[in-house]
């Protein structure tokens, strides 16, 4: 018996972790980009745009952004034109976020955006990184049956 | 049944449609849907763990075999005239007072004539039929027919398993309980070692009845007591036997995952089910793809099938088993459809996401919820990769055939006896 629950000592830490892991990032995930787009958008009331969030990319940006080191999905706040700047060149989407008594935002998803060239057609419009989400997220399950 | 299993269809095609309208409408609907589903999975693995630590933590102990005649049924259909004769001696010479009974299923290969000689110099109980009638009809007969009136307990055996010489005391131990109505024993593979197919198999098995089959034994729920090694209170199958025999889904007869149903009316008459790791049996397991992938669809079938059996009753007499079954068992495959069209989506779309994010989370989710294999089994752990591997490609898929072909009937009428005929182990 003794060794039958030793094993618990090893089993129970791993199942707390990849609990935590998989809840904290699967809520992370909706939580993250309202509240920075919410902190994005009272500053600029006036100024006609959209929500824009850029998807990492570049050398080992999915590798880094796996483990942690490097946080690299951003939303930004941007105009029609540079809208269609990026629309032009990438792959696009287009979310709604909900912003409770603010209303509903459209949010376009930049897909595998090159970093630098994604700077340089932002340019100065406001932009804050957001958590990235993808750590253990592949709820598969086999042996069901 | 019906109504439940068109709300199965209803469950598949609604995971696609989610999938799908993330392109066409808002992305939030399917984000929504996965952390539900990832929230779900959590709060089933640490179920599942939950219920392994309670059996870790008081193992249940049943009283000795104290002389109880027990009734062996062995039905026979062109099983290999060797094969069916080590089955058959292995009981004979099992521990505990006995009546065997061997059914001939209509055999055409001649083992009649063997079993007759088998059958006088060692004295069991031999039954022809005619004709073929199934596995199911062999099963009522002797039930009804053949029992001895003192017969106790009623374990049932494939033709081509081996049992342990203790394995029929230590099955029918837990009979002793009255709440307990059924018991099933370990399988082990006589062929594990044949190939890399056999040796996976032999850890989807290891994983099947010491996780998943011990998990549901804490809870006294059981779902499928293995046609290789299945310990009945006799009293309770006389009084289910009908039911079984007269199964029908959808309007057509049953003919097929019989151990399943059997467990099934145990379960629905409100007895216990629960599973004896220490009663040890040995089958040969299918030793190619082709006779693998075809018993697993009869199995798939099987699962869908009794799966939605269960779910009209368990809410009565095991609610958690219901919960389950409702949750989890029977709905994640088809709910996770969606996911899967996702990775595949994923893999033209976005290629490095499959390197960096799906396999290593993947990997981790194995090493989790299979973390026993390499504590408890560590030689099983290649087996592990490759079964896991073998599931996402071919065996997952098979789930969504079963579930269009449940009614399928096309593997009634055996001709050979293989591997891949043999009983439902989970």
């Amino acid at each position: 018996m003794k060794k039958r629950m030793a094993v618990w000592v090893v089993v129970l830490p791993l199942l707390a972790v990849f609990s935590m892991s998989l809840v904290g990032t699967a809520l992370a995930s909706h939580s993250t980009v309202e509240v920075k787009a919410g902190a994005l958008i009272p500053a600029h009331p006036k100024q006609k745009g959209k929500l824009v969030l850029l998807e990492p990319s570049g050398s080992f940006a999915l590798f880094k952004e796996f483990f942690g080191l490097k946080p690299s999905t951003s939303v930004c706040w941007v105009s029609e034109a540079t809208l269609a700047s990026l629309e032009a060149r990438y792959a696009t989407s287009v979310s709604t976020v909900d912003l409770g008594s603010r209303g509903s935002f459209q949010l376009v998803t930049v897909e595998d955006a090159a970093t630098g060239h994604v700077r340089q057609l932002v340019g100065q419009n406001p932009c804050t990184l957001v958590q990235g989400h993808h750590t253990f997220f592949l709820p598969l399950d086999g042996h069901t049956s | 049944m019906r109504a439940l299993y068109f709300g199965l269809i209803a469950i598949t095609f609604g995971s696609a449609s989610l999938f799908l309208s993330k392109y066409f409408f808002d992305v939030r609907l399917w984000d929504d849907f996965v952390t539900g589903y990832t929230l779900v999975l959590v709060a089933y693995t640490c179920y599942l763990f939950a219920l392994l630590f309670v059996h870790d933590l008081r193992p249940r102990r049943y009283p000795r075999y104290a002389g109880g005649k027990i009734a062996v049924l062995i039905p026979v259909f062109n099983e290999e005239p060797d094969l069916v004769e080590r089955s058959i001696r292995a009981v004979v010479d099992a521990e505990g007072e006995k009546q065997v009974i061997v059914v001939d299923d209509g055999s055409t290969n001649g083992v009649q004539s063997h079993l007759r000689l088998l059958a006088d110099e060692l004295g069991f109980r031999l039954h022809e039929f005619p004709e073929n009638a199934g596995k199911r009809e062999a099963l009522f007969y002797a039930t009804k027919w053949l029992l001895d009136d003192d017969a106790e307990y009623v374990v049932t055996i494939d033709s081509d398993t081996v049992l342990d010489p203790a394995a029929l005391v230590r099955v029918v131990e837990p009979l002793l309980c009255p709440e307990i109505g059924a018991s099933t024993g370990d399988v082990q593979l006589l062929n594990e070692r044949q190939n890399l197919l056999t040796r996976m198999i032999g850890t989807y098995y290891w994983i099947g009845l010491n996780i998943y089959k011990q998990a549901q034994s804490v809870i006294r729920s059981v779902v499928c007591c293995s046609g290789c090694l299945a310990a009945y209170r006799a009293s309770v199958l006389r009084a289910i036997i009908d039911d079984f025999a007269g199964q029908t889904f959808l309007g057509e007869k049953c003919t097929h995952s019989e151990d399943r149903h059997l467990t099934n009316l145990v379960l629905k008459a409100g007895y216990d089910v629960v599973y004896v790791p220490d009663a040890i049996s040995w089958t040969e397991t299918p030793a190619t793809v082709r006779d693998f992938v075809r018993q697993q669809r009869r199995w798939k079938r099987g699962y869908v099938r009794e799966s939605l059996f269960t779910l009209t009753y368990a809410w009565k007499v095991k609610p958690l088993l219901w919960l389950q079954i409702l949750f989890w068992d029977l709905s994640a495959p088809f709910l996770s459809l969606g996911l899967r069209l996702g990775i595949v989506a994923m893999a033209f779309q976005q290629p490095r996401l499959l390197v960096t994010v799906v396999l290593p989370s993947w990997i981790a989710l194995l090493v989790v919820r299979y973390v026993f294999v390499p504590l408890r089994a560590t030689r099983k752990l290649p087996g592990l990769l490759l079964y896991m591997f073998f599931y996402e490609f071919c065996l997952y898929w098979l789930n969504l055939w079963a579930l269009f072909t449940v009614k399928n009937k096309s593997w009634v009428t055996r001709v050979q006896p293989t591997t891949a005929e043999s009983s439902t182990v989970f």
